[in-house]
């Protein structure tokens, strides 16, 4: 078992998941922290809502894990995301992985986080000072 | 077999599927879980395509997507009804 995948409702700990993926083995450590922003296209965040599509979700989180482990000599993997409502500053998803070199632990990274951004059926709500709204990819 | 004998014993029966809608797609139609009136067996494009009549909203049909099974359905997967069906809208994770 070479990969963490959790949703959860409850905080994430970005040190949790940097000493998960730490190794005798792995030189490089990679950890990207999505965090909540105060502000979208010119407007005022107060806090936003997460919801998924809960078993797909995990399933889609590990075939992303697995997709980075094929592609790049990794070590270890961990993503996790967080449910419910998150205020400004708190972290919505940890990507952390590992590697003997750094090389590939950037790029692995940068890969999981952008293919979890399209294909993982978390959907996000902004609470604006104008009101709700889910936020879709679309043009 | 000829065509007509063929369509004679394919059997097409009306069926409420249950759609699980999360999210934006949970606000356009309304439900959580949906009933949704479909001949059966039908494909993934048949569903795309009814979803999009029945709910104009939706966006169109470059961004909804079809999960069978908890996994990303292409049009031409056959759908027989007892599955777990959900609609994707554009995701928004991360």
């Amino acid at each position: 078992m070479n990969e963490f995948i959790q949703l959860t409702s409850t905080p994430l700990d970005p040190e949790a998941c940097r000493e998960w993926v730490a190794e005798p083995s792995a030189g490089g450590q990679v950890i990207f922290c999505g965090a909540v922003r105060n502000h979208t296209k010119g407007e005022v965040v107060t806090h936003l809502f997460y919801e998924a599509y809960e078993p797909m979700a995990l399933i889609e989180m590990k075939r992303i894990s697995e997709k980075a482990i094929e592609r790049w000599p990794l070590v270890k993997t961990c993503v996790h995301h967080r449910l419910g409502t998150l205020q400004i500053g708190e972290l919505a998803v940890i990507i952390a992985v590992s590697a003997a070199h750094r090389q590939a632990a950037f790029e692995a990274c940068m890969f999981m986080i952008d293919e979890l951004k399209k294909d993982v059926p978390i959907w996000k709500k902004e609470f604006l000072k104008s009101g709700a709204q889910w936020v879709s990819d679309r043009p | 077999m000829c065509p007509i004998a063929f369509s004679y014993f394919r059997s097409v029966i009306k069926t409420s599927l249950k759609i699980l809608c999360f999210g934006p797609a949970r606000d356009c139609t309304g439900a959580a879980e949906l009933s949704f009136e479909m001949e059966v067996p039908c494909s993934v494009g048949d569903l795309r395509k009814a979803l999009r009549i029945a709910y104009p909203t939706i966006g169109d049909l470059n961004t909804l997507r079809i999960a069978v099974a908890q996994e990303y359905s292409t049009d031409d997967r056959i759908i027989q009804g007892d599955e777990e069906i959900a609609i994707i809208l554009p995701v928004s994770g991360g």
